[in-house]
């Protein structure tokens, strides 16, 4: 405006017909119109949003003659070469830390956003298994088998309902194979000890059978009166709560780390470390757990080792849920199933060992035994799984696409 | 003739607002048999209609196999980055920077940059055609590591559009998951050649998406491509943009992934248009965005909208003008209609005419922001026009009366047009006026703002004056309230050329016009091969193709196929 006004100084004034009329309005009118649209011209990406969102305003190509246009898209031109300078302003903005900011606040929202009631949830049903645990740990005969069948559906069916909810929610519904291994895992971490005990010992006699030797051990073996054992489950309830924690927290700090890293690069540096620090929390709970219920008088092998294997199967489910959660499927069902085979394995391949001729076949699983115990397989092959998986973990996780946010794709 | 109809969202769908026109069309031309490829953003939708057979209704499982791992081996893995990688790159150059590439000159340099954008999008559906149909489409791909990858690689590269180099993690995961809902027709199976690989014509009732398969399929099979766009769709996919964020309780994109997204839209219309045999559209301001979005004005034709004129034959055929003091004013009640405008107008009018009298007939639009605006013009025709009697023992009414139409007064629109001698259009935006084209149907003189397109469709049978400008409205009306004469010429000039543009059966021939005229340039489509694989030429005659049907008319033959966008 300075600019035209020392102009009409200098310059002697053309002698015309609107030469003597005082001027209306700005010198320039398109600043005029920029600054009645500012919002537009700010947050605009392009001429064409510029000229759709005057053409809203009532703007038409009479009012760009006004502005010595030919139309609204050589206004609109103008106007958004002219708001380039405002646009490099962008990146140190308040707006777009602001735009950051939320996004990643929707980011920590999403996987967790149940997350504290099913936590809470967790924790309830856990509170409420303890008397269910306890009267499988009585030795009254009477109360046992009551205790236990109205505490196993109570334990099964918990850690189902939280795990449906909470922030380890699957990111697609998994198929059968991967429920069938996880319930032999599980069934295995119950039961596997005093099965592969017997099978080592020598127990029930005559070939096994096809069907395993769960039914091959004979109405007096000592599988059937034996309950399954109660540390064991209560470990694995109990890790259920820290495990929802664990995974809620990773959730939360990684949607913070989505908005404040500029590039996928420094996302995953930010990453990777952090589900380490949270993997290694969930396993300092686990221990805690482990050394709170082996001092507790609970029924279960007294061996160490299977309480250690517990902890490692907790280890492994946790690190496949949070996989799962984040939409990777192939690997945690994979693990799972080479885990589940190869504790099968073992304990057939004790029971094949009674086969003549094939005595070998069991001596590492029996060198195994005498070296750790019953525990010792489980723990091993838990532990291995959850190793493999970590490091899948580490570099699926450390993707900036594991953590996008749910698409309209369901 | 065979004609694949290409909907997204609306048509074939019950409450899909855009598609009255698209069913018209449908049973308008049963001489034509119709395939409607429908691509729809919900689950489960009624479809409109019981004549509509959708028999072989069948629904790509698309969205099923999202995964957001690759599902296929390496090699087309290598093929996907290829052309993801050239795709992102296209999107992320600036038009300034390609002209600079291409040695200077802009149009090489743009002409280039569509070359490109055309053989990744082509790359990608030949890959999802060949490799990744039964792993779930291009689902997974485009959500996968790679593809953010390479539009990472894409933004930070020299050259890079300005705003995209500012791109963080949330902006470029919002950029994947937006083209991969974009992109989504790629990874359907519509382009066999039981499906649009047979139809004679495709026809996109929109642009952007709707016209990928229309893409697809004439790159696959040749079919010639009609895109008919009533708004066009860049220019609403501006106007989303430019919308405040939070206004949908969604959190709005930032800057980086708008611009890239913004680019990808107007390089996919582009792209429409340069394939495209013919574009039509509704009025000069589509026409004009057209033009501008890269449309070859050779192939652009005006097909205006067309609405059923058999409601208002009885009103406008009618010998008295209807009552010559009340001035009309029909349409939707908004802030945008500038009611305030036209009450300030009468007010001025009440000055010359005394006896005049205005009724504003209207539903309320939706929000409460309609309700307000309601009540305040309420307020405001209160306050300036005190309630009349005829005499000292008379019950007052105010000359101004708020109607809606299917009230005892005014049951059918068309008695909303006959109650008065002129009808007033005071808005400040407006795009193809229906009210103003049902009031030239009724034969009444009109008086309109310079808005939208109120010039094209009104030619010179009314009066046009500038918006915001009461004192030149309120002289308009009051010419025609004190000319009976020029009103009547006026009416019936109107009511000539509204029935000579604006009616279904114009719009029903100019498209059977463009349908033969496609057709006939582009007559023999794929080439017969003999037994060793060798071309027989004349194999296929071009009479093969006769446009209608030999046996006589069978009604309307409506297909429908439909998936999921």
């Amino acid at each position: 405006m300075t600019r035209w006004a020392e102009r009409s100084v200098d310059v002697p004034r053309a002698p015309g017909p609107a030469g003597g009329a005082p001027r209306r309005g700005p010198a320039d009118p398109v600043k005029a119109l920029m600054h009645r649209h500012r919002d537009l011209c700010a947050r605009a990406v392009d001429p064409l949003e510029i000229a759709a969102g005057l053409e809203a305003h009532s703007v038409t190509d009479r009012t760009a003659a006004r502005f010595r246009h030919r139309d609204v898209f050589t206004l609109a031109e103008e106007m958004y070469a002219r708001s380039g300078e405002a646009e490099e302003m962008y990146a140190r903005s308040g707006e777009a830390e602001e735009m950051y900011a939320r996004s990643g606040a929707q980011g920590e929202g999403r996987p967790g956003g149940r997350g504290g009631c099913a936590g809470a949830g967790g924790g309830g049903c856990c509170g409420a298994r303890g008397p269910a645990v306890a009267g499988a740990g009585t030795d009254q005969e009477r109360t046992r088998p009551a205790a236990t069948t109205g505490g196993a559906p109570a334990l099964a069916a918990a850690p189902w309902l939280t795990l449906r909810h909470g922030p380890l929610r699957p990111a697609r519904r998994a198929s059968w194979a991967v429920h069938l291994w996880v319930g032999w895992l599980l069934a295995y971490a119950l039961i596997g000890d005093d099965l592969l005990a017997a099978a080592v010992s020598g127990g029930p006699a005559g070939p096994a059978g096809p069907a395993g030797p769960a039914e091959s051990a004979g109405p007096a073996g000592p599988l059937v009166l034996r309950p399954p054992s109660a540390a064991v489950a209560l470990v694995l309830a109990g890790a259920v709560a820290p495990g929802m924690w664990c995974a809620r927290l990773f959730a939360v700090r990684a949607g913070r780390c989505l908005g404040a890293s500029r590039g996928l690069d420094e996302f995953a540096a930010s990453v990777r470390p952090l589900l380490i620090a949270v993997f290694a929390l969930f396993l300092c709970a686990v221990g805690a757990l482990l050394v709170g219920v082996g001092s507790l008088r609970v029924p279960g092998p007294g061996a160490p080792l299977s309480l250690v294997g517990a902890g490692a199967l907790a280890a492994l489910l946790w690190l496949g849920g949070m996989l799962r959660a984040h939409g990777a499927r192939r690997a945690p069902a994979l693990v799972y199933a080479t885990a589940a085979a190869t504790q099968a394995a073992a304990v057939g391949l004790v029971c094949a060992a009674r086969l003549p001729g094939c005595g070998s076949l069991a001596a590492p699983v029996e060198r195994l035994f005498a070296a750790g115990g019953t525990g010792a397989v489980p723990a091993l092959v838990c532990a291995a799984g959850a190793a493999a998986l970590l490091v899948h973990a580490v570099r699926v996780l450390g993707r900036a696409s594991a953590h996008a946010p749910a698409g309209g794709a369901r | 003739m065979r004609i694949g109809l290409l909907t997204e969202g609306g048509y074939p769908y019950v409450g899909g607002e855009p598609g009255l026109w698209c069913d018209r069309l449908v049973r308008g031309l049963g001489q034509h048999e119709f395939v409607v490829y429908a691509l729809s953003r919900s689950e489960r939708r009624k479809v409109r209609g019981p004549g509509s057979r959708s028999g072989f209704g069948f629904r790509s499982r698309l969205g099923a196999g999202a995964d957001p791992g690759f599902g296929f081996g390496w090699r087309a893995r290598r093929r996907f980055a290829e052309c993801f990688g050239e795709l992102a790159q296209v999107l992320c150059t600036g038009p300034e920077a390609g002209a600079d590439r291409a040695g200077g000159s802009g149009t090489d340099g743009s002409g280039q940059l569509a070359d490109r954008f055309g053989r990744s999008l082509y790359g990608l559906a030949e890959l999802a055609r060949d490799v990744a149909r039964d792993t779930g489409g291009l689902i997974g791909p485009l959500r996968s590591e790679t593809a953010v990858r390479a539009l990472e690689k894409a933004c930070r590269a020299p050259g890079a559009l300005r705003a995209a180099r500012a791109a963080r993690v949330p902006d470029l995961l919002a950029v994947a998951d937006h083209l991969e809902r974009a992109l989504r027709p790629l990874s359907l199976d519509w382009y066999g050649d039981e499906d649009l690989g047979a139809v004679d014509l495709c026809h996109a009732t929109a642009g952007g998406s709707a016209a990928l398969p229309g893409l697809l399929a004439k790159h696959f099979a040749g079919v010639p491509l009609l895109v008919t766009e009533y708004g066009v769709r860049l220019r609403e996919h501006h106007l989303a943009g430019a919308a405040k964020p939070g206004a949908g309780g969604e959190p709005g994109l930032a800057v980086p992934a708008r611009a890239l997204l913004a680019a990808f839209q107007g390089r996919l219309a582009a792209e429409v248009y340069r394939q495209a045999a013919v574009i039509t559209s509704g009025n000069a301001h589509a026409r004009r965005w057209q033009e501008r979005c890269g449309a070859d004005r050779a192939k652009l034709r005006t097909v205006h909208p067309g609405l059923p004129s058999s409601r208002f034959g009885e009103v406008g055929e009618r010998e008295g003008p209807g009552d010559p003091r009340t001035l009309v004013r029909v349409g939707r009640v908004e802030p945008s209609k500038d009611l305030i405008s036209l009450l300030h107008a009468f007010a001025e009018v009440r000055k010359e005419e005394p006896g005049a009298r205005l009724r504003i007939v209207g539903a309320l639009a939706d929000g409460p922001q309609a309700a307000a605006y309601l009540a305040h013009c309420r307020a405001l025709a209160a306050h300036l026009f005190p309630d009349e009697a005829d005499g000292a023992h008379a019950v007052g009414t105010n000359p101004v009366s708020f109607d809606e139409i299917g009230g005892p007064e005014l049951p059918r629109r068309a008695d909303a047009y006959a109650a008065g001698g002129v009808v007033v259009l005071s808005s400040v935006v407006e795009g193809f006026p229906i009210s103003l084209i049902e009031a030239m149907f009724c034969g009444r003189a009109t008086v309109s703002t310079d808005v939208g397109a109120v010039v094209e469709i009104i030619g010179g049978t009314g009066l046009v004056v500038p918006p915001r400008n009461p004192r030149a409205l309120a002289q308009a009306c009051v010419a025609l309230l004190r000319d009976p004469g020029r009103r009547a010429r006026l009416g019936a000039a109107a009511r000539a050329r509204a029935l000579e543009l604006f009616t279904v059966e114009q719009n029903l021939a100019a498209f059977d016009g463009i349908y033969l005229e496609i057709v006939s340039h582009c007559p023999v489509r794929g080439e017969a091969l003999n037994e060793a694989g060798v071309p027989v030429p004349f194999a296929r005659p071009a009479e093969a193709y006769v446009p209608g049907r030999w046996a006589g008319v069978r009604g309307p033959g409506i297909a429908l196929k439909e998936a999921l966008s």
